[in-house]
């Protein structure tokens, strides 16, 4: 059987689980509401119950024969699932099976829990060599064909589930430390631990109080997909005549089923669907489990109709010409009654920029401040139709030279690149860290462009050593991992200039930068803004940067412009109180800063 | 799964060797060559060989020994021996000894010539892993005379010489004997072109002196440890003849193929502690009597066994010398009241614990519910013992449980069942207690007439009976499926599991 | 990178090492048992002896091991206890069962997989759909019972396929690959159901990469930014994936060849460990621990070369 790696690697959800550990609206009710929960936590539940009312409500005892239903087929008078070739009640010793099958879950998950647990909470808390140990340990417990050791084990003890259980139970306990261990390293490495450890916790009541609190929900889901695995192993030892012979489990009555195939084969499908059921149960528990109580990190999306009609709507209002307007002769781009949302749940979306109008003049450097959520960035990104994936457009237009962008895809299309270009915020993960530095550059020049290779190669040089790269020739050799993040904005504004845009859209783009290279690359903005007359917006919290290089500059909040000014006559006479704080509060860190220095 | 298993045990009593190699199963099977009669004969085996050497070669589908090897006689189904490689043979008096006259102008596929020195070598040999022929003194009269002694009397000195393969004292000086195959019999092994654990292929043997018995230019043996599998392999004509099962057989059938239907194994319970030495009250006849009544004999054949089988209600195969043609009736009907009853009679109305052991795929998960049912009606709790891994057979042989359940073979020479499962030192009376009237039964089989020993084996047959040693159940069916292009005219089989290969002819 | 697979394969070999060490131990017996299930019942006790000292089981445990190890080294895996056939030649007769049936598995599942993930990430929909209920439906129905359903209903119900067994490759081509199909398709839908998932994945984890919005605001076509960035940089996960599905194979053929009647590795390993087998047992543990090694030296290899960062410059 293929143990199922992804649901024993728990590096995927590893990180994941301290944000789910903030939710804390009853898990319990919201995951009673996820109809596949209910219904499994039920058939569990059931699973439960006959396991302990068995010796009262089984018609049968597991071994009682009756010699004339010999291979009775299903549905006969007496034996509701048949009976097999020695005329045992089917029905009553699945029943009895599933004491077995409970017997043994426990037991897997008793011991890899208490094995898992302890070594990833001290591994994961005191790190260093004995880190060291445990993880090897670990990787040869993980490379270890396991069954083939379940089965070399039988040799030895014979035919003991009990021990084959425990011995599995330690097999899987690694995928509870990897799990552990890495949660706690991230909880260890957050502040809240430092400072319980400056107000003088002892180890013991820091694990216990913070640690074991963020491993909670990671482990609990984990612990469904091992209970899955346990049913899983026990009626495949079982199927394989590993099993005890005279106890009746779910695995072996699936195997004398088989073996009467020829006889009777409607035999194998009661185990079949038992043991199949019931390892389904423990995966969409966990499923839910994890959507659950680690949500937050998923974001909810919208039904594809629902997607559609939103889409639809919006670019009626476009056609009906609602946002039409006629644009003064100098303004690049304008932005009429933009509205977006995001989904929360796959009927509703929830806005989050409510109908902004925005214009841009040509060679204006126009900043767009506002604190973060305040739908800044979003502005931006549907200025060059790069929203992510889940965001909607509920409605407006983007107008760039005229032309509504968001009315044409393949308008959009062509005005990436060649008229609008984007310089993003974090460099490194801008570029593609599997293609050299040159690779890139020259194949976005000429995607847009159509340029040849040695054309646009000779190009990219020119304006590498520009933008201020000496040694461009071997830059342009370089990965991304290669160089540094002052370089890597330097390639990625290159990469935005290149293809002579009208407009530049830069989001952020000195945030990740050192404090002695922002300066400069808000200088070199500047610069080609000036050169090659091109219009830029700005997006930026940081009111410094507005007042350096800034003509005009709009604040946003809570998805709304709510002033636009002049930068000399914002700064010198804000009208809205929350322009008004702002000022303040940039000139309070300026002041720190200074303080600091 | 099981059913890779499942194969050999059925049966087989002289080749337990086989059934605890078919418990480490192996080998893969498969292959599609060949097949459909002419000149080469395909056959399934559902175990592997143990090995190449000579000296460990099973009964069991012993195919591969038919055709590489021969013996010094060679018994037909009811025991009966004629010549091979001795053509005259003489017996002292006590069946002790054996003058034999050897065969002339054999040559062994090594090129050595056959001569008395060989038959010495085998036979030394064989004593190393046989008990048999542990202490065989030896008087080489000249190179085609010998003399072989043993310390005791062998009633079933017949058989004893039909069972030795004879390889050539070369061969056993050699350090090749896993390796290697060295005999004189029909055909030779050609290595190139068998793979070991799955195929293996012999060639006519050009000098040999009874062609004519072996009319098939090649024999191939193919391993399917999987009976569907081997099934499988006859229904599309891979293979000319291989053993089926009750479920398979069916299937076998459907698709044209011809069945011979063997009697060879009876399901028993053997009831070894008579003395009540382990558990007391084993040693009250009454106690045994009233474990033989619970057993319904005629339901066990019909539905467990789905009609392939009859009752049993002794363990000796139907025509052996010491079957009781009169006894045709159960001697302990299914009576659960009187077993009761005779359960009180003999004070042990509460019962009493019993360990019988199990064996995963002996055919005994079909049973054992049902025996521990039904002596659960007569209070006797039945715990069972699964024996698993290398020590299996050991185990269940050592005496520590006192009533095994086992399908054993019967035998066409009864002599060969009271030795293996009556008398003190058989293999399978695991408890070996002696008995006066046993034993004073077996001095005249060993001393009488030939009509005083067909008659002291039924009056040990009637007091086995009358003393339940045993708990016979039933005859079930062994099945050898094969293809109508070849033909099985006769079954020479001693222990009735399948023909031998002098039996398969061409048609 | 040669550092890395230098150093990857050091580690292999010491859990190579501690493998076979516990397998021996837990394997270990006074002999006795085995020497009797060769010579059978007929045999003396002192001809059990004799035996089992013959075999070299009465020899210590260390020693045992030793001897074994210092023959494996020369590539010398020693022979059966019970039919005395050399491991190297059964599993030279079994491997090719066991190794068709895990690549043919892991070609299907590389392509099968690639194909669904890929769309469902890219596409949603109804492809996407489709890839959570085979993920949801491999992770619930174990293996062996997907192989009995499948012989329920095509080998059983609708003969079109055979029950069991195997057919060489070299003997009948078409055999071999009819007598594989059921098994293979008993062992996708799991590998399936996970790979795909996976990929899709990291397919996903691909496209919401920083980078690929600003190749977007290049003017870079989406086909373009999917085949030349986002495959490319979800080949790596996907790779692991991948080799992680083919080591969970070796577990998966041991109860398909039991359900198939397959003669392959998985099947020998369980049989001979019942029959405590130990030269044989050892060589199905030395090739599963190959296996392993082979597939995570080629995972290293080609993820190495696919991550520039680990290239040697």
């Amino acid at each position: 059987m293929t143990i199922d790696q992804h649901e024993l690697d728990p590096a995927a959800d590893g990180t994941a689980a301290i944000t789910g550990e903030r939710v804390r609206r009853s898990p319990l009710r919201s995951l009673l509401a996820n109809p596949f929960a209910s219904v499994s936590i039920a058939f569990l539940f059931l699973i439960v119950f006959i396991a302990i009312t068995t010796p009262w409500l089984a018609p049968f005892s597991p071994n009682a024969t009756d010699l004339a239903a010999t291979n009775a087929a299903p549905f006969t008078d007496g034996h509701f699932f048949g009976a097999d070739a020695s005329g045992r009640d089917i029905l009553s010793r699945l029943m009895w099976g599933t004491q077995q099958t409970i017997i043994a879950c426990l037991l897997v998950l008793g011991v890899s829990l208490v094995l898992g647990l302890t070594f990833g909470l001290l591994a994961g808390f005191y790190r260093g060599k004995f880190e060291t140990v445990v993880n090897f340990v670990s990787d040869v417990i993980m490379s270890l064909p396991g069954i083939v050791l379940l089965i070399a084990l039988y040799a030895l003890t014979g035919p003991n589930i009990p021990v084959a259980m425990a011995v599995f139970g330690v097999i899987v306990a690694p995928s509870f430390y990897r799990l552990v261990r890495s949660v706690v390293i991230s909880v260890r490495s957050e502040l809240y631990i430092d400072a319980a450890k400056v107000v003088g916790l002892s180890d013991a009541r820091i694990i216990g109080r913070h640690v074991l609190s963020a491993v909670r929900a990671p482990v609990i889901v984990q612990s469904s997909f091992v209970l899955a695995t346990a049913v899983a192993i026990l009626a495949g030892v079982d199927f394989l005549g590993l099993g005890d012979p005279s106890a009746p489990s779910w695995g072996r009555v699936l195997q004398e089923a088989f073996n009467n195939l020829y006889t009777n084969p409607a035999n194998v499908i009661w185990p079949s669907i038992l043991i199949s059921l019931t390892i389904l149960s423990f995966v969409l528990l966990g499923n839910a489990l994890r959507d659950t109580l680690q949500a937050s990190n998923r974001s909810a999306v919208l039904k594809g109709a629902r997607r559609r009609s939103l889409m639809m709507s919006a670019q009626d209002e476009r056609v009906a010409g609602v946002n039409d307007l006629t644009p003064a002769q100098d303004v690049i781009l304008s932005i009429r009654n933009l509205r977006i949302g995001y989904p929360t749940s796959a009927d509703d979306v929830r806005p989050v920029v409510h109908g902004v109008d925005l214009d841009v003049r040509k060679g204006e450097i126009h900043g767009l401040v506002g604190e973060s959520g305040s739908g800044k960035s979003q502005l931006a990104f549907s200025t060059l139709g790069i929203l992510p994936r889940e965001a909607v457009v509920l409605g407006g237009s983007v107008f760039f030279e005229g032309r509504d962008l968001l009315a044409d895809k393949m308008r959009m299309r062509r005005a990436r690149g060649r008229g609008i270009a984007y310089v993003p915020q974090e460099p490194m993960s801008n570029l593609d860290p599997s293609f050299t530095i040159g690779a890139q550059l020259i194949y976005g020049l000429r995607a847009s462009t159509g340029v040849s290779k040695a054309q646009a190669r000779r190009e990219l040089l020119d304006l590498l050593t520009r933008v201020g790269i000496q040694d461009a020739e071997r830059v342009m050799s370089l990965y991304p991992h290669e160089i540094s993040g002052g370089m890597a904005q330097r390639v990625l504004i290159c990469g935005a200039v290149a293809t002579k845009p009208h407009l530049i859209v830069a989001d952020e783009p000195t945030t990740a930068l050192d404090v002695t290279v922002q300066a400069d690359v808000l200088e070199l903005l500047r610069e080609l803004s000036r050169e090659r007359g091109m219009a830029m917006i700005i997006v930026t919290h940081n009111l410094g940067v507005v007042a350096d290089i800034c003509d005009t500059v709009s604040v946003m909040k809570d998805g709304r412009i709510i002033e636009s000014n002049d930068v000399d006559s914002l700064f010198a006479a804000p009208h809205d109180q929350y322009t008004k704080d702002l000022l303040v509060s940039s000139r309070t860190v300026e002041l720190k800063e200074a303080d600091d220095e | 799964m099981n059913k890779t298993r499942r194969r050999a045990i059925s049966a087989l009593s002289i080749s337990l060797l086989a059934s605890a190699v078919a418990l480490t199963g192996c080998a893969p099977g498969g292959g599609t060559s060949g097949g459909g009669g002419g000149s080469t004969l395909t056959l399934g085996m559902t175990a592997d060989l143990p090995g190449l050497g000579v000296a460990i070669q099973p009964a069991y589908q012993g195919w591969f020994a038919d055709a590489a090897w021969d013996t010094l006689l060679i018994c037909d189904s009811s025991g009966k021996p004629s010549p091979q490689l001795a053509t005259e043979w003489e017996y002292n008096d006590d069946r002790s000894s054996a003058k034999l006259k050897l065969r002339e102008g054999v040559k062994f596929s090594d090129g050595t010539d056959f001569d008395a020195e060989d038959v010495k070598a085998a036979i030394t040999a064989a004593g190393e892993v046989n008990d048999r022929f542990a202490d065989v003194a030896f008087d080489i009269e000249d190179e085609n005379t010998i003399t072989l002694t043993w310390p005791q009397p062998i009633p079933t000195l017949d058989l004893v010489l039909c069972e030795p393969n004879i390889s050539s004292s070369e061969y056993y000086a050699g350090d090749a004997q896993d390796t290697t195959v060295v005999g004189s019999g029909p055909y030779i092994y050609d290595a190139g072109a068998s793979t070991q654990g799955s195929s293996y292929t012999l060639t006519r043997n050009p000098d040999y002196w009874d062609a004519e018995t072996y009319p098939f230019d090649k024999v191939v043996l193919k391993v399917f440890t999987d009976s569907t599998a081997g099934i499988n392999a006859i229904k599309t004509k891979q293979i000319d003849g291989i053993l089926a099962d009750a479920s398979t057989v069916d299937e076998a059938k459907s698709s044209g193929m011809e069945v011979v239907t063997l009697r060879g194994v009876t399901t028993r319970l053997l009831i070894t502690d008579h003395n009540g030495e382990k558990i007391p009250a084993l040693g009250d006849v009454r106690v045994r009597q009233a474990m033989n009544m619970v057993f319904d004999r005629d339901a066990i054949s019909e539905q467990l066994y789905r009609g392939f089988a009859d009752p049993a209600y002794q363990i000796f195969r139907v025509g052996s010398d010491a079957y009781l043609d009169d006894l045709t009736e159960d001697p302990y009907p299914y009576d659960v009241d009187a077993a009761k009853a005779l359960m009180a009679e003999a004070g042990y109305a509460d019962g009493f614990t019993l360990q019988i052991p199990f064996f995963e795929g002996q055919n005994h998960d079909l049973l054992f519910p049902y025996i521990t049912e039904q002596l659960a009606q007569l209070n006797i709790k039945v715990e069972q013992v699964n024996l698993t891994g290398p020590d299996a057979i050991t185990d269940l042989l050592s005496g520590e449980y006192p009533v095994p359940l086992w399908q054993l073979g019967n035998y066409g020479e009864s002599l060969q069942d009271i030795k293996d499962y009556v008398l003190t030192d058989g293999i399978w009376n695991v408890e070996h207690q002696p008995d006066a009237t046993v034993d004073a039964l077996w001095q005249k089989v060993l001393t009488g007439t030939d009509e005083e020993r067909v008659s002291a084996q039924k009056e040990i047959n009637q007091y086995i009976i009358d003393q339940a040693w045993f708990v016979p159940m039933a005859y079930p069916d062994g099945f050898y499926v094969y293809n109508p292009d070849i033909s099985i005219p006769t079954e020479s089989d001693f222990a009735a599991l399948h023909p031998l290969l002098r039996d398969f002819q061409t048609k | 990178m040669f550092r890395t697979l230098l150093l990857n394969l050091v580690r292999a070999v010491g859990v190579l090492l501690v493998v076979s060490f516990a397998t021996y131990c837990l394997m270990f017996s006074d002999g006795i048992g085995i020497a009797r299930a060769v010579l059978g019942p007929t045999a003396t006790d002192t001809q059990v002896a004799a035996r089992a000292a013959e075999l070299g089981l009465t020899r210590p445990l260390y020693e045992q091991y030793f001897s074994w190890l210092a023959g494996a080294v020369r590539g010398d895996l020693g022979s059966s206890f019970l039919t005395g056939q050399p491991v190297t030649d059964a599993m030279a007769n079994r491997a090719p069962v066991t190794l068709s049936l895990i690549i043919l598995t892991i070609i299907l599942t590389a392509v099968i997989s690639v194909i669904l993930g890929v769309t469902a990430a890219l596409y949603g929909g109804w492809v996407d759909k489709l890839v959570q209920f085979i993920a949801v439906l491999g992770a619930a129905v174990p293996g062996f019972i997907i192989a009995i359903a499948l012989i329920f209903a095509f080998a059983i119900s609708i003969p079109l396929y055979p029950a069991t067994g195997y057919i060489r490759i070299t003997d009948d081509p078409q055999g071999w690959l009819w007598s594989l199909t059921l098994p293979v398709t008993a062992l996708l839908i799991g590998t399936i159901a996970n790979a795909a998932s996976q990929f899709r994945g990291s397919v996903s984890d691909a496209l919401s990469q920083d980078y690929v919005r600003t190749l977007r605001s290049r003017g870079i076509s989406e086909r373009a930014i999917v085949f030349r960035h986002v495959l490319r940089n979800a080949a790596g996960p996907g790779l692991i994936v991948l080799s992680l599905t083919t080591l969970g194979l070796l577990g998966g053929a041991l109860f398909i060849e039991s359900v198939f009647a397959l003669p392959g590795v998985g099947q020998l390993a369980n049989l001979s460990a019942q029959a405590g087998d130990v030269p044989m047992v050892m060589g199905t543990v030395i090739f599963a621990m190959i296996l392993i090694l082979v597939v995570n030296f080629l995972a290293d290899l080609f993820v190495g070369i696919l991550n520039p960062k680990s290239r040697i410059k």
